[in-house]
Parts: C-alpha cells; sequence; structure tokens
C-alpha cells in the first residue's frame, strides 16, 4: 500500500507539530546521569547525617554540575537550525543518502556533540546525523542512508535536535518543525523485454531528437548543430547561444496498461505484495522503452500520462506510479485518444487474453 | 592542542588534584604519599602502544588481591578502616591509571578520583583541601567535557556512510589526534563554566539546610602535637617549639587596641617539681570536676582579684575582657584563655542543644575539654585582664595555713645555694609582693635569654641555670623564680601557656602561634589570690610582632584565610546559616543588626530605595527584552523559512566545489570547455581518462548545475545540486579507496 497522506491526516500532523513546537525541551537521564544522581543522593544522605560541612560542598558541587549541565545543554541547542535535502529521485528499497545541514546561528558561541534525528510523521527515524562541532555562524553537513520500503508520498515532518552536552547527564532534545514531502518511486530493475518487444542488436538507439516533436531540453549550441536551432530568447538571456532539442514524433510509441484494480473484500498480504510488484514492473517497463528511446505513455484505470520520450517523461511515469492505488471499483483504462502505438499489459490478474500477458494486446 | 593528548593531560591533572587534597592529610604516610604520586607519574608514560599492558593484566590483578590482604591485616591489627581503604583506593587508581585502554578505564579511574575527593573531607579539613577541591572542579569540568566528546566520537564517528550500500569504519585515533577540536578558548570558557560550577556550589553550600543528625559517623580534625601541655612537662624541651610557626588560636577581641602589649593565655599550671620535671602531684593527677553552665551558658571557673563576688553573668560579660577564640585541634584537652580567665562559653549544637564540648575545672585552675581531643573548637571566654594594684599586692600578708603546702615543694636534690641566693636577693624585702618583685627583676637584670642550651644530665637544671650557665629560656626563668619564692615560703605554681601572638591585619584577630609557647609563674597572695609574674626577660620571649616582609604578610594572609576556612566552612552550621540569612534581610531592609557596623548605614541606608527600585526596573526591563525574543523568535519559527541559505550554496559555488573534486582525481576543466563539454568527454573517455571516475554523477552534477543556474528560482533546484555533489563527493573517495585496495591487492600479490 502506498504510503499517502491524506489532507486530514495533514493537518492533524500541522496540529501535533504545533503542540511540539509549544511543549519545547524533552529531558531524559542517561544510565550515567542516573548513577551521578544515585551518587548526588548519597553525598547528600552522608552530608546531612554526619553533619561534615566539606560533604556540604562535595554535594554543591555536584548540584550545580547537574544545574550547569542543563544551562549548557540548553546553550548548545539554542539558535540551531537544521535542513535536509532530498535526493530527487528516491526508489522503494534502495538505500538514499539524505543531506542534513545544520546551522548554528549564534554569533559567538560554538555547539558541541549535536545529534539530529529526521522525523516522519512526528517520530524519529531511527537514524542519527552526529556533528561534533558547529563553529558559530556556520553551516556543517553530513547525511544518512535510509530506504524507504514503500513507494508513495511520505512527509518528514522535522528535526529532533538533542545533546548530551557536556556531560552525558542526561540527553535534552527539542524538535524543529520542517516539513519535506517525498515522493518515493517504486522500485525499478533490469528487466527482459517482453517478446516480440525486445530490441534486437543494432537497433538499440538513443533518445531521438527532432525539431518537431515535443520539448526536451535546451543545451549550449555546439558546431555542426542547425543555427535554425537556436533558442534566441534564452540565448539572449543567457548570452550564449542555446539550443533547443525536440522529440522525433516518428519514433517508436508504446503504452503500458496498468490493471490497478483491488478485486476481492480482504487482501492478503501475498496480493499486497504481487500489486506492488505489478507496479514496479510497470515502472521497470517504463524504464526500459523510455532507456530504449520509445515514447512512452502509463495507463491507468485512474489516470494517464501521455507518451512522450525523455528522462522528463520517466519522472512522469514513476510519480504517477508512485502515487497509483488500487480501488475496488473496476473503472475502464482512461486510454488515449488516437493511440496508435504498441502497448503492453502490466497486472495483478493475467490479462485477458491469457498468452500475452506482460505482452502485446490490442487496446 | 591535539584533543587526545589535551584529555590525557586534564584528567590527570584531575586525578591530581583528588591524589593530593588526600596525600596532604596527616593521616597518609609519607611513604604512602611518595609511592603514590611517583606511580600516577609513572603511568603517564604507560601508553597502550609503548607497553603490552594486556601481558601485565595478571600480575595487576593479583597484586591488587595481594594488597587488598595487606590492608585488610592492617585493620586487624588496629589500623583504621578509613585509613586503608584510603591506601586502597591509591592502588586502584594508579592500576587504572597503568591499564587505560579504552573510555571506560578513564571513566573508572574518574569514579576513583571522586571516591578519593570525598575520602578527604573526613581526613583533611585544613586549607589545602579548599585548593584541592577549587583545582578539582576546574581540572574535573575539562576532564568531563573532553571525555564526553571522545566517547561520542568513538561511538559515531565509526561509521562512515558511503554511497555503497556499506558503510566504512573510520580510524578514530585520527579524530582523536585534530587540532581543530579544542583550543585555547575552550579551555578558557570551560573555566568559566568551572567558575559558575563553584560559586553554585558555594550558594548551595550556605543555603543548603544544616539540619544534621549525626547518626552514625562524627568526625574529628587530627591534633597537632605539643610539647608542654602535657602531663609533665621537661625543662628544655621548649625550645623545639620556638621557631614553629604553626597557628594553634586564633583570637578575635572587640577592641584590640585595649589589649596588653603582652597578654598571657593560660593553659597548665603544675605543683610538683622533680629533677627537672614539672607534673600534678599524685593526689591531683587527672581530677577534673564538673561545672554546671549558668543559665545564660557560662560556664564560671575561678574567682579572681577585681571580680565581686556573686557578679552577675550580665556584669561578666560588659567588664571583663571578651574573646573569641579558635583554638586548633591539639593533643591536648585543654582550654587556653588570656590569664585569669573568669568564665568561658560553648556554643551549643543546634539540634541537639548540648554543647560543643563539656568544659570541666583542672585542680590547679586550669580549663579542660571534656570531648575535645582532636577536634577544632570555638569558645568565648571572658578574663580579668586587669591587674591587681601594686599597693594591694604589697598589702597582702604572708600565708600561714598548710592548705597551701603543696606549692611550697621543693626537690630533695634542689642545692642549698639556690635557697642561699633567693634569701640574699629578698633580704630587705618585708612583703610578699617586695620578695616577688625582687626576685623577678634579680632574674630579668642578670640572666639571659637564649634557646642554645648546653645542659648536663647529671646536674640538677635550675641549679646549673642560675649558677653556671646564666642563661635560658622562660621555662627555666619560671622554673627558677618558682623555686627560689618556694625557698623562701612564698606560695608559687608553675604555668605553662602561650604569650603575645602576632596580630593578623588581614583577618583583625590575633595569631598564636606554637612558637608563641611560654612559661611563668604564679604567685598566691592572702585574700587576692593567685597573680602571674613573668620573670622572663622583656623583648626576649614571645611578642606581638609587627607585619613585615613580603612572607609575614602573605603568611598572615594564608593564616587569615585558614581561620575564615575554618570559621566559615569547617564550622559552618544552622546558627551560622540563620544569622546569614539574618543579615540578608536586615540588609534589605536597611536595619542595622545591634553591633553591626555598616551593613544598614551610610550610603545604603540613603539610597537603599532608589538602588531596590532601579534594580526592579532593570530586572522588568530585561525580563521584558526575553518575552519580546522569545516571542519574535517563536513567530519566526512558526512561518519563517526552514533553514537560511548561507551565502555560499550558490550553484556556481557547488559547481565549483564539484569541479574542486574532480581536480582531485586529475581531472581538469579546459578554459574553453563548458561544463557540457566536460561532462560528455568523461563520459566518453571514461576508461581511459579516469578509470574510476562515477562519470554519470558528473553528468547528473552538470544538468543539476544547468538546472538551478539558469532556472527562473535558482534556490529552487539548490538542494538537488548539493545533494548530487555530496554524492560526487562520496563516489570519488570510495572509488579512491578501491583503487587503492586494488593497487595493496596487486604488490601483495607481485611480493
Amino acid at each position: 500500500m502506498a504510503a499517502t497522506t491524506s489532507s486530514k491526516a495533514n493537518s492533524k500532523h500541522k496540529k501535533k507539530a504545533r503542540t511540539m513546537s509549544r511543549r519545547g525541551r524533552r529531558l531524559r537521564f542517561t544510565r550515567e546521569g542516573k548513577y551521578f544522581v544515585a551518587l548526588t543522593l548519597a553525598i547528600g544522605f552522608a552530608a546531612v547525617n554526619t553533619g561534615n560541612n566539606l560533604l556540604y560542598l562535595v554535594l554543591g558541587m555536584l548540584l550545580t554540575l547537574i544545574v550547569g549541565s542543563g544551562v549548557l545543554s540548553e546553550v548548545a541547542l539554542y539558535k540551531l537550525e537544521v535542513s535536509r535535502q532530498v535526493p530527487e529521485r528516491i526508489f522503494c528499497g534502495q538505500p538514499v543518502l539524505i543531506g542534513i545541514a545544520l546551522t548554528n546561528n549564534k554569533k559567538r558561541q560554538a555547539s558541541f556533540s549535536i545529534e539530529v534525528e529526521d522525523m516522519q510523521l512526528h517520530e524519529p527515524l531511527d537514524k542519527k546525523c552526529y556533528f561534533l562541532k558547529v563553529p558559530a555562524a556556520r553551516t556543517q553537513q553530513t547525511s544518512y542512508r535510509h530506504a524507504f520500503t514503500r513507494r508513495g508520498r511520505y512527509v518528514l515532518t522535522g528535526f529532533q535536535i538533542s545533546t548530551k552536552f557536556p556531560f552525558a547527564l542526561f540527553r535534552k532534545s527539542r524538535q524543529q518543525r520542517a516539513d519535506t514531502e517525498v515522493l518515493v518511486y517504486p522500485a525499478v530493475y533490469p528487466i527482459t523485454p517482453p517478446a516480440g518487444r525486445g530490441l534486437g542488436i543494432g537497433e538499440r538507439r538513443s533518445l531521438r531528437l527532432g525539431r518537431r516533436g515535443e520539448f526536451v531540453a535546451l543545451r549550449e549550441y555546439r558546431d555542426g548543430d542547425d543555427p535554425g536551432d537556436i533558442y534566441w530568447r534564452k540565448s539572449a538571456h543567457t548570452g550564449r547561444p542555446v539550443v533547443r532539442q525536440n522529440e522525433d514524433p516518428a519514433a517508436r510509441q508504446i503504452a503500458i496498461f496498468l490493471d490497478n484494480c483491488q478485486r476481492g473484500e480482504m487482501l492478503a498480504p501475498s496480493d499486497l505484495d504481487r500489486q506492488e510488484e505489478a507496479v514496479s514492473r510497470a515502472a521497470s517497463l517504463a524504464a526500459y522503452y523510455i532507456g530504449a528511446g520509445y515514447l512512452v505513455a502509463l495507463v491507468t484505470r485512474e489516470s494517464a500520462v501521455k507518451a512522450a520520450a525523455g528522462a522528463a517523461q520517466l519522472d512522469r511515469i514513476l510519480r504517477a506510479l508512485a502515487l497509483v492505488e488500487f480501488p475496488r471499483d473496476e473503472k475502464p483504462y482512461v486510454t488515449p485518444a488516437h493511440w496508435a502505438g504498441e502497448t503492453v499489459y502490466v497486472g495483478v490478474r493475467p490479462a485477458p487474453n491469457a498468452d500475452v500477458e506482460d505482452g502485446a494486446k490490442a487496446a | 592542542m591535539r584533543f587526545s593528548a589535551t584529555h590525557k593531560a586534564t584528567s590527570y591533572l584531575m586525578v591530581l588534584a583528588a591524589v593530593f587534597s588526600l596525600v596532604l592529610s596527616p593521616d597518609i604516610s609519607m611513604l604512602a604519599s611518595i609511592l603514590g604520586l611517583a606511580g600516577v607519574a609513572l603511568s603517564w608514560f604507560a601508553e597502550p602502544k609503548r607497553v603490552p599492558i594486556h601481558k601485565l593484566t595478571t600480575i595487576w590483578n593479583i597484586a591488587t588481591l595481594g594488597f587488598l590482604g595487606y590492608l585488610v591485616l592492617m585493620v586487624l591489627r588496629g589500623e583504621s578502616v578509613i585509613t586503608a581503604g584510603v591506601h586502597f583506593l591509591l592502588f586502584v587508581l594508579i592500576n587504572k591509571l597503568f591499564n587505560r585502554r579504552s573510555s571506560k578505564d578513564y571513566q573508572q579511574a574518574y569514579v576513583v578520583s571522586f571516591l578519593m575527593l570525598v575520602a578527604a573531607t573526613t581526613l583533611n579539613t585544613g586549607l589545602s583541601y579548599a585548593v584541592c577541591f577549587v583545582l578539582y572542579v576546574l581540572f574535573a569540568t575539562w576532564t568531563l567535557i573532553l571525555f564526553h566528546l571522545r566517547r561520542e566520537m568513538e561511538e559515531n564517528y565509526l561509521l562512515k556512510h558511503t554511497g555503497g550500500d556499506q558503510s566504512e569504519k573510520v580510524e578514530v585515533e585520527r579524530i582523536l589526534s585534530s587540532r581543530r577540536i579544542v583550543g585555547g578558548r575552550f579551555l578558557l570558557g570551560t573555566s568559566m563554566l568551572s567558575l559558575g560550577i563553584l560559586l553554585g556550589a558555594v550558594v548551595i553550600f550556605t543555603f543548603f539546610p544544616r539540619i544534621g543528625f549525626g547518626l552514625f559517623i562524627s568526625h574529628s580534625r587530627f591534633g597537632t602535637t605539643m610539647v608542654g601541655f602535657r602531663d609533665r612537662v621537661q625543662l628544655g624541651h621548649h625550645g623545639t617549639v620556638r621557631d614553629n610557626p604553626n597557628v594553634v588560636m586564633r583570637v578575635m577581641v572587640d577592641s584590640p587596641r585595649k589589649l596588653p602589649p603582652k597578654l598571657l593565655w593560660r593553659g597548665s599550671a603544675f605543683d610538683h617539681y622533680s629533677a627537672g620535671e614539672w607534673s600534678h602531684s599524685p593526689d591531683l593527677s587527672g581530677r577534673t570536676q564538673r561545672v554546671d553552665p549558668s543559665p545564660t551558658g557560662l560556664y564560671r571557673f575561678n574567682h579572681v582579684p577585681g571580680v565581686p563576688r556573686g557578679a552577675k553573668d550580665r556584669w561578666l560579660r560588659e567588664n571583663l575582657l571578651r574573646q573569641l577564640i579558635y583554638l586548633e585541634p591539639l593533643d591536648s584537652t585543654l582550654v587556653f584563655a588570656a590569664d585569669r580567665p573568669v568564665a568561658i562559653e560553648v556554643p551549643r549544637r543546634r539540634v541537639s542543644g548540648r554543647p560543643m564540648f563539656t568544659p570541666r575545672r583542672g585542680p590547679l585552675g586550669e580549663i579542660r575539654g571534656k570531648r575535645m581531643r582532636g577536634s577544632g573548637v570555638r569558645y568565648v571566654a571572658f578574663s580579668q585582664i586587669v591587674p591587681p594594684s601594686a599597693a594591694k599586692l604589697a598589702a597582702a600578708p604572708p600565708i600561714r595555713s598548710d592548705r597551701w603546702r603543696r606549692f611550697l615543694q621543693l626537690p630533695t636534690t634542689l642545692p642549698a645555694r639556690v635557697r642561699k641566693l633567693a634569701e640574699q636577693i629578698t633580704a630587705r624585702a618585708k612583703t610578699v609582693y617586695a620578695k616577688v618583685r625582687a626576685i623577678q627583676r634579680f632574674l630579668q637584670r642578670r640572666y639571659r635569654y637564649t634557646l642554645e642550651l648546653t645542659h648536663d644530665p647529671k646536674r640538677e637544671p635550675v641549679d646549673e641555670f642560675l649558677f653556671t650557665t646564666r642563661a635560658g629560656h622562660c621555662e627555666y626563668f619560671a622554673s627558677s623564680m618558682t623555686l627560689m619564692l618556694r625557698s623562701i615560703g612564698v606560695h608559687a605554681r608553675n604555668v605553662n601557656g602561650f604569650a603575645g601572638g602576632a596580630w593578623n591585619a588581614y583577618g583583625r584577630y590575633l595569631a598564636v602561634r606554637q612558637g608563641d609557647a611560654h612559661a611563668w609563674t604564679e604567685v598566691l597572695f592572702s585574700g587576692i589570690g593567685w597573680v602571674a609574674f613573668d620573670p622572663t626577660p622583656s623583648g626576649a620571649g614571645p611578642r606581638r610582632s609587627a607585619v613585615t616582609g613580603v612572607m609575614s604578610r602573605l603568611r598572615q594572609m594564608i593564616d587569615a584565610l585558614r581561620l575564615r576556612w575554618f570559621r566559615w566552612v569547617i564550622e559552618y552550621d544552622l546558627g551560622k546559616q540563620v544569622s546569614l540569612l539574618k543579615s540578608i534581610g536586615r540588609w534589605f531592609s536597611g536595619k542595622r543588626g545591634k553591633g553591626q557596623r555598616g551593613l544598614g548605614s551610610g550610603l545604603w541606608a540613603r539610597y537603599r530605595r532608589t538602588v531596590l527600585l532601579g534594580g526592579g526596573a532593570l530586572l522588568l526591563l530585561v525580563a521584558l527584552l526575553v518575552a519580546w525574543r522569545r516571542r519574535r523568535r517563536r513567530a519566526r519559527d512558526a512561518g519563517g523559512p526552514i533553514a537560511a541559505r548561507p551565502s555560499d550554496h550558490s550553484a556556481t559555488a557547488l559547481y565549483q566545489r564539484a569541479l574542486a573534486l574532480l581536480r582531485k582525481v586529475g581531472v581538469e576543466r579546459a578554459a574553453d570547455q563548458t561544463p557540457r563539454e566536460l561532462a560528455d568527454s568523461l563520459s566518453s573517455h571514461a576508461d581511459e581518462a579516469a578509470p574510476k571516475l562515477p562519470a554519470d554523477v558528473v553528468d547528473r552534477v552538470t544538468s543539476a548545475y544547468y538546472q538551478a543556474r539558469y532556472a527562473p528560482d535558482e534556490t529552487a533546484d539548490l538542494g538537488r545540486l548539493e545533494v548530487l555533489v555530496a554524492e560526487l563527493s562520496h563516489a570519488i573517495s570510495e572509488s579512491q579507496q578501491q583503487q587503492q585496495r586494488q593497487q595493496q591487492r596487486s604488490s601483495e600479490r607481485a611480493s
């Protein structure tokens, strides 16, 4: 099941986030801190029992160490801001590096021994980023590896910033709101093309570009380019000749049909896995055909992505697949009008024509 | 400075502060102190890399068990458990310092050092503990912070995330050797923290309620052994303490200017003399009488001339010299007071209401304190320091009663010429007083004060002093006068105590040192009582010394500090706490306490209202400012951007960073080469130019750079570019490491 969050859930999260912000600091004693408190109590008892004033002095030192620890940890957490950098493409099950940047906005004091935990739905992920020292008015960056186990939309709601500085007696933490929406694409793996659809040796070609097709990208002018392809408006803006690249409309077209319909009342875990497998297969097919220079369209029972080629098209398809759901209603496919290309069927159950599963089928 | 070296140095300083707090106590023998300090010093060089510590673990374990067994035997033979425990702690500390392999060993050493500091609270109550305590707080603050950072480094820097599936272990030693983590500024900042901790400790110490019950343990300080204040006093031993500068008693009086130039501080008295030794007669030895306190808490001792019989406590408090005396721990139960003490007042414990010690009357007018031995005490003494007039003494008739016969005792070994000499001196004297003055003057004028004595053990010391050496110190003068007076029928006794003292201008008290020990004679006058006469030549004996020289001033300052330490730390109790709180209350209310100077007077009284109002307004202003800043910050947090973007995070800067990374692997962008051309050339010549270069990542970085650089809103795509540059960094370092590994493998194969 995709990890999507409804608008209702979002508002709930926001409300919870505001509550957290008001709640402020959290304090949790470490193991050493518990021993330290026990020792302080023992010294206090000994001081009261014996009336030995030097023990009172030692007790004063221990109590002040606890208080000083609280103050210093507060100073360490003060004026810290965290931001995250999420990779452009995140695939289900594939580890990614998520960048964490910690900025110390204090003018003079450095912050020592800071831990940052990313939070998803207000719960910390089990990944910690440690910053030994963040000098004043500086930013430091690190990253953590994380693998999202399901495709879909995730909301990273904020950060838990904590420290055990200076004496590791307790861990003080505060939370910072920072909502980031992460779209996790279905897993894409190398795939064998369906029978009859693979490209033979010598037929493999890269993305074919033309002059009349859909816009693909801009690039700098190179020797040999047709001056007629220069995109003058952008060239004037950048001060360098820039060429506009379009698709070749004559390229081969294929539509991937995903049968996203949930049949039956309750779904067994194996059914869910098969749904995800189907989505993943559709994504892999899209990646394969786009890599082979096809114009690829995606057709589901809820939405459709128009045929196009290039990396941007793969992103569009993967985005659609990341969010695709399996409703109970068996709606008709949202087939593009005047479709003249080939089709590939991907579904949980066997295709209407059993011998063409994962194969070509008439639209 | 290197992190690991700094951590090691501060750890040792902290441990040494704790060790010194113990070894400076009198309970630790000199040998143990030297061995302990040497062990700590040697362990500095026992680095795990240099010394094969793992091979010595068994030896250390056996040695620890052996030492423990030895200490158990010592305890069974009567050694103090605390002392044995402290020696064991010292051994364990050295063991830990020699075997410090990980941060855990350091942690255990810290725990042991803290236990030593706690143990020292019972063994070392001197000013040296204060110094060690301050140093311990300073070094402990540094050490604990550095220790925390070290452990966090060891735990968190073990893993380094790379672009691959597996994270790599990082060499912790390299990070521990870093010079960028801590520096002088860090240590200075944490020193300020230490100062705060010290202040906090003092505040808590001051205001923590003193409701001690003393259920299980009572603590005491260790006494100073003093010559001259035991039950028997041998002539000639005084010289050994004459130059001892240790303060034994500090006396505070209400009006120091009214003090006579040479006060005598009475201690013990003796009636029996034999073979150069003063002692109590057998029937008096060890006998003391209980004294009940008056309703106002005064213990009255002696009737002295000048004090009306039946005088009320109030009269005594108002007309006699009031001395607040801090007596250092002595191996004696004597209570000292200015000569002719009349009464003393002993402070009571706040909870139990019992006096700190129980005063008792000695057989010869001494004041002794039960349960006082081995602990420093504070008490108030009232003395009649105005001597009876010469006329009154001259009018006193000779004593005929046999009741005082013991004060005419003479040793059989005393040659007859002593009596003859006394008779010669007093031949013209008619009264007892005249005889006493004649002998006193004779001794003061004809004899010389010296500490360098040559004594013939076969001879009677007094006879030798009077007829041969004609020089000696106060004991010889006093003994000679006493015996000569006795030989002519005047009742006299020998008294030991202190004379004078040094005025400490910093502490405003009179410091009486061991070197001020003195002896004199007391003579009994009929109808008047005992009166002191000092036959020692004036100027030769102890006297109030002026503050001269830097060392002297320094010594006085330290002694004043010691007194304050004793008064306000060691002796701090509920009574002082209540007084202090009352003083603070009075200070704020502006009321002047009885007999107090300055607290509620002068400028403060005049401007109190203004200062309080101004202070209140200032506090309010600060509170408003803090609240306003907090509110502004909250508002910014609620609606502001997630993070401010530093200026060096532009697309160009990020691409420059990527180019710098490429330069590390030998890829340089030509001056006429566009970013795209560079990426394309790397993709097409990936195998030739840089075999392990992640060309695909470079390609993506270039695309992202173009997108971010030329997009309408540059910041929108910066994040992606930033992550890609980080990915490039990881990929390059990973490929370099792989290359190194391959080279290593191939070289191994070749070899």
